[in-house]
């Protein structure tokens, strides 16, 4: 199988391209060495690499320079690459072609968004620049797949050439008596700065591309005309009081939805798992099997999958957000804000990405420029609210709102904005603090382009709902499983005989009448033992031995808090029922009062709101820092906050 | 100087530092490149404009940095 990249600029419509050709035959790697994602598919018979766009060659940012590395290698090894140029953008992403170019490597040009030259009237002469450049040019719309047989030809001939150099001959060197080309080495270390001949090269490029550009393309004027409705929205959507408005209310929108939507699917999964755990049970019995199954995985499994609706809807419209090209106005919009927190409109994209998952968020961090502000990044995005913490919040939402759920705005979805909206101010005081304390070097130079609207493409921001849910699902549901399995063993065995069980629910009886075996043998199990040893801790915070054992279960991974309360309620009763009705129906046996009441639920909310509960988190952080120091700070910091603030919102709400 | 939404430029002179100079190299910006001034709002301390057929956005006090001629 052969093995082609594609590379090129951010915008160029490169990963439209790979999700076209690849469609869901796509996997997620890590470069080797690097924690930097890259997108592997299957195209026919070869194996296709969607490598990080990058805007040159001379790198600014540590994701461009994993870019770079990887071109580097290709060019070492002769191995093909697709260069995925915007039509609209040619002279400023062929100045990126040029710089490849001059590496050598087997290429072939493809000019994307056909039908944007088209609809502007401007015309490419595709031969004469495939003639100009030196290597083939192939015309396609990506986000329609119009050309793609045009692409998968040019591929199966193998009719990826070299190109042109341009500038390569400004490095020639002589040593001795031979002429060595000295650029690939220049570009692999930039460090070694000589701005004349950066100045010269660059003028050569932009000299050559212009004239090529001139010669090959007609009407380049009628770009103006293409930019133009894209200046009118902007007008709105960028306007001190409309724009900032209209960030606000979208927000809004996105939490409301987010409720709104997921309710009657997430009514559906959980009947699903209650009727499979009754035909379970039904099939396997009270055997011990059959408690595994119907009191641990099946439980715990449904703990998460519950909220796949919601998950799902949070990925579909940041996606939306995303390809539409309003995420990098909401940059924009709040340069000014950030930058009172030490932080600049380049750490919303990560910081935005939080919302989906801190890991990713944190790799996406490299695109800053500026080291001491990844670093803030890096250390205050765990309190951005993640997906993760999605299932908490919703199940203590609901308990805290029954029947809140009718209209399209109601009082979940504020509590829920609300709760985002602490994570938000959590992440900028954090970073403040960070930003004043780090002794990293410090630069504020960056850049940001906003790309013209469009409607999103459809196939990429379903492929991206699927591969992230798909994510989701599988590294929670892997935890999830061992830990279940580990809690049902925990809370389904005890040190303790059946005749002591007997004796102790004889007393309990008396002064709890309704009190069953199983809630006795769950107190008296190695997980209840585990429980009453934190809860003189966790008492002030409104939690008992049970919420303990949850809370001690989801410092591995914050989903798995759910699940556990679904097992250990599932293990400690006689009867099936939904998630949600268990926790209600859940008394406080020293008050009689339920369990689950505002001011605990507020605690529980405020501590997993700022508690790390993540381990792959912390083992991102060490990675990315090269420090335990940080992931460590970070541990104990975002720990003491959520102690401190839900033990407040406990006492506020008692 | 100071442009006013919808003026062309040309840069004439970049004034700053090496890691200024080749920072807006990286980004396609030049001696001679022609830049047409989009929008900056007082609230986000960004200077937008087109060049290259691309809306690109600097800090303002980097944006002051490049001399520039109307045309």
């Amino acid at each position: 199988m052969s093995e082609i990249a594609l590379v090129g600029k951010p915008n160029s419509g490169k990963s439209s391209l790979f999700n076209l050709i690849t469609g869901l035959n796509q996997k997620i790697a890590n470069y080797s060495g690097a924690t930097v994602e890259s997108k592997v598919g299957a195209f026919h018979s070869h194996k296709i690499i969607d490598l990080p766009g990058l805007n040159s060659l001379r790198t600014v940012s540590a994701e461009e320079e994993i870019s770079r590395d990887q071109i580097l290698e290709y060019a070492e090894n002769k191995s093909p690459i697709i260069f995925v140029c915007n039509g609209m953008q040619l002279e400023d992403n062929l100045l990126l072609f040029s710089e490849i170019a001059d590496l050598q490597i087997p290429a072939l040009l493809l000019i994307n968004f056909k039908d944007d030259l088209d609809k502007n009237h401007i015309k490419v002469d595709q031969s004469l620049l495939a003639d100009t450049i030196g290597c083939p040019v192939v015309m396609m719309n990506s986000r329609n797949g119009d050309g793609v047989d045009d692409l998968l030809k040019a591929i199966n001939k193998k009719t990826f050439s070299i190109p042109n150099a341009v500038c390569r001959s400004l490095y020639d060197e002589f040593e001795g008596d031979s002429l060595v080309n000295k650029y690939a080495d220049r570009i692999s270390n930039f460090a070694i700065c000589d701005t004349q001949l950066d100045q010269d090269d660059f003028f050569k490029r932009q000299k050559i591309i212009g004239s090529i550009v001139r010669n090959c393309i007609s009407t380049l004027s009628n770009r103006q005309n293409f930019l133009a409705s894209t200046k009118k929205w902007d007008r709105f959507l960028l306007h001190p009081v409309f724009g900032i408005a209209t960030f606000l209310l979208t927000m809004l929108i996105i939490f409301q939805a987010v409720f709104y939507f997921a309710g009657i699917p997430m009514d559906w999964i959980d009947l699903g798992f209650l009727k499979l755990s009754e035909w379970s049970r039904g099939m396997l019995g009270d055997s011990w099997l059959g408690n595994m199954v119907c009191d641990g995985i099946i439980p715990g499994l449904g703990g998460v999958l519950i909220f796949i609706p919601q998950i799902a809807i949070l990925f579909f419209l940041l996606g939306i957000l995303e390809h539409s090209g309003y995420l990098s106005r909401i940059s924009f919009i709040s340069n000014r804000l950030l930058s009172k927190f030490g932080l600049s409109g380049q750490s919303v994209i990560p910081l935005m990405s939080s919302w989906a998952c801190t890991i990713p968020a944190i790799m996406s961090a490299r695109m800053i420029n500026n080291p001491r502000e990844r670093l803030a990044v890096i250390m205050a995005s765990p309190l951005m609210t993640c997906s993760a913490r999605l299932p908490v919040y919703t199940i203590l939402i609901a308990i805290m709102f029954p029947g809140e759920d009718s209209g399209f705005f109601n009082l979940q979805g504020v509590l829920l904005l609300g709760l985002y909206l602490l994570g938000v101010v959590a992440t900028l005081v954090m970073a403040y603090f960070v930003n004043r304390r780090a002794t990293v070097e410090s630069t504020d130079l960056w850049s940001l382009e906003l790309p013209v609207y469009r409607i999103p493409n459809w196939r990429n921001v379903f492929y991206n709902v699927y591969l992230k849910t798909k994510a989701f699902v599988i590294d929670a549901g892997k935890v999830i499983f061992v830990v279940s399995m580990i809690l049902w063993f925990l809370a389904g065995h005890s040190p303790k005989s059946e005749s002591f069980f007997e004796k102790e629910l004889a007393t309990a009886k008396m002064t709890n009448p309704s009190i069953s075996m199983d809630a006795v043998k769950l107190e008296y199990s190695y997980a209840g033992y585990m429980g009453k040893l934190i809860e003189p801790a966790i008492k002030p915070l409104g939690y008992d031995w049970k919420m303990g054992i949850a809370i001690i279960s989801s410092f591995a991974a914050r989903e798995v808090f759910v699940g556990s309360l679904a097992t250990i309620y599932s293990v400690g009763s006689d009867e099936e029922d939904l998630i949600k009705n268990r926790l209600e129906k859940e008394i406080n046996t020293e008050t009689g009062e339920r369990r689950y009441n505002n001011a605990t639920i507020i605690s529980l909310l405020l501590f997993y709101a700022f508690a790390l509960q993540c381990m792959s988190t912390m083992a991102i952080v060490r990675r990315e820092t090269n420090s335990w120091k940080y992931p460590l700070v970070q541990f104990v910091v975002m720990l003491v906050l959520a102690y401190v603030s839900a033990f407040i919102g406990y006492r506020l709400f008692l | 100087m100071n442009l006013n939404e919808g003026e062309r430029a040309l840069i004439i002179s970049i004034n700053g530092s090496l890691e200024f100079k080749n920072f807006l190299l990286s980004n396609g910006i030049a001696l001679g490149s022609v830049v047409t001034k989009n929008y900056s709002p007082s609230y986000a301390r960004l200077i937008n404009f087109t060049i290259c057929g691309k809306m690109l956005s600097l800090n303002k006090k980097d944006f002051d940095l490049l001399d520039l001629v109307k045309i």
